[in-house]
């Protein structure tokens, strides 16, 4: 008798015990978090050590507005030196993306990782330093034509508008590591009077009778927490 | 969370390709380079007629360096790009003595010229083009072989017309 109105008692207890955790995920599930999520490129970075013509930084930030839309923005520089057949060039200089992302990725309970796709329109500044390069000739009569005139090419720009495509998957809590590749249009390019645009900062590598360019970065971000929906 | 890895997983995939197309590096041999200079030979008893050749071409103090043309009526040589004339020695029929026609003949032919350097692209880099193109005979020691030098085209953009013709 004791023993069954105990094991009755365990029964309810449990229950108001579920019924208060599903009460709870209700509410949470309803409820989203928005906020400022902002970081910087690693790639980036592990390229500046590990490669000796590349230099770069970037940080980026997305900022959520609608339950599937953040408006985002990246801001960096590079230096990038071009080591070609028959000349080296450097090009410095630094570049803001901003547009929208779209998040297609249902998340499960508690859980805010993205997969998306956006659009950015990008603008980059930079000078170019023609350090030494020779004449090109179809013959060996002669020898080399060297020229070591040090030109240097500033006042130079570019716009383009790329796509997006990356995931942000979170590690730890509030911290989430992304990864995300770009193609892009060039739009209009300055081209330096007797010279060419070999690589635009942001964009990326500008390619002989082509507007099309590639990109990627692996981002590390912090989620900061503004308001919930 | 399978979709999420996938997704990652296609993702680095593609990072991969972007890096590993970073080169355009062979410049088309279609690509318009450095123009080299187009002579024609003529016969100096019938102007129309082209009038083949045999020639030795090397600059002036370096006849180490030759290049060589039998039978040849349209020859291309190349111009120094770094200064604006070339001096070469044109020699017609080397080494043949017996030829018919001034045998092993040697005239000296400064091509002068202004140098205009453009850009072509990442893979072929820099040419020079000619412009105001002039040219100068001396015989050497014996008689000449050139009758005359006519400028045909004084602008070097490309190697389709003949520049100069020479009468002989």
């Amino acid at each position: 008798m004791s023993l069954s109105l105990k094991a009755q008692e365990q029964d309810t207890t449990e229950t108001t015990a579920q019924k208060a955790v599903r009460d709870s995920v209700n509410a949470v599930a309803k409820t989203q978090r928005y906020g400022l999520r902002a970081g910087i490129d690693l790639s980036k970075i592990l390229r500046s050590f590990l490669d000796d013509n590349y230099q770069g930084f970037e940080i980026l930030g997305d900022f959520r507005i609608k339950k599937n839309y953040y408006l985002a923005a990246e801001l960096g520089t590079e230096t990038r030196t071009s080591i070609e057949n028959t000349f080296d060039a450097t090009i410095k200089g630094s570049y803001i993306r901003a547009g929208f992302n779209y998040n297609a990725y249902e998340n499960w309970y508690g859980m805010s990782n993205l997969i998306y796709a956006g659009v950015r329109a990008g603008f980059s500044t930079f000078n170019t330093d023609l350090k030494e390069y020779s004449i090109y000739t179809t013959n060996t009569f002669f020898g080399p034509d060297i020229r070591q005139n040090n030109l240097e090419f500033s006042g130079l720009n570019a716009t383009w508008l790329e796509v997006q495509l990356g995931v942000q998957a979170e590690l730890f809590h509030n911290v989430y590591l992304g990864l995300n590749v770009q193609l892009k249009r060039l739009i209009t390019q300055k081209i330096p009077d007797g010279f060419g645009n070999l690589y635009v900062p942001g964009f990326n590598k500008v390619t002989t009778d082509s507007d099309f360019g590639a990109g990627y970065g692996y981002t590390l971000t912090y989620f900061i927490p503004i308001f919930k929906k | 969370m399978r979709i999420l890895l996938r997704t990652l997983l296609l993702l680095g995939i593609f990072t991969l390709t972007v890096n590993s197309c970073e080169r355009d590096d062979i410049c088309a041999a279609s690509t318009p380079t450095t123009p080299q200079l187009v002579i024609s030979f003529y016969d100096v008893n019938d102007e129309t007629q082209a009038k083949p050749i045999n020639l030795s071409v090397y600059e002036k103090g370096r006849p180490d360096t030759i290049i060589n043309f039998t039978n040849d009526t349209m020859v291309t040589v190349p111009l120094r790009t770094d200064v604006d004339e070339t001096v070469f020695i044109f020699t017609k029929n080397p080494d043949i003595p017996d030829a018919e026609d001034e045998p092993d003949n040697q005239d000296q032919v400064t091509f002068s010229y202004n140098t205009n350097e453009v850009y072509i692209d990442r893979a072929c880099g820099f040419k020079v083009t000619y412009e105001g193109l002039t040219a100068q005979k001396l015989p050497l020691e014996d008689t000449a072989w050139i009758d005359r030098i006519d400028i045909i085209n004084s602008t070097i953009v490309n190697e389709d017309t003949t520049h100069v013709n020479i009468i002989h």
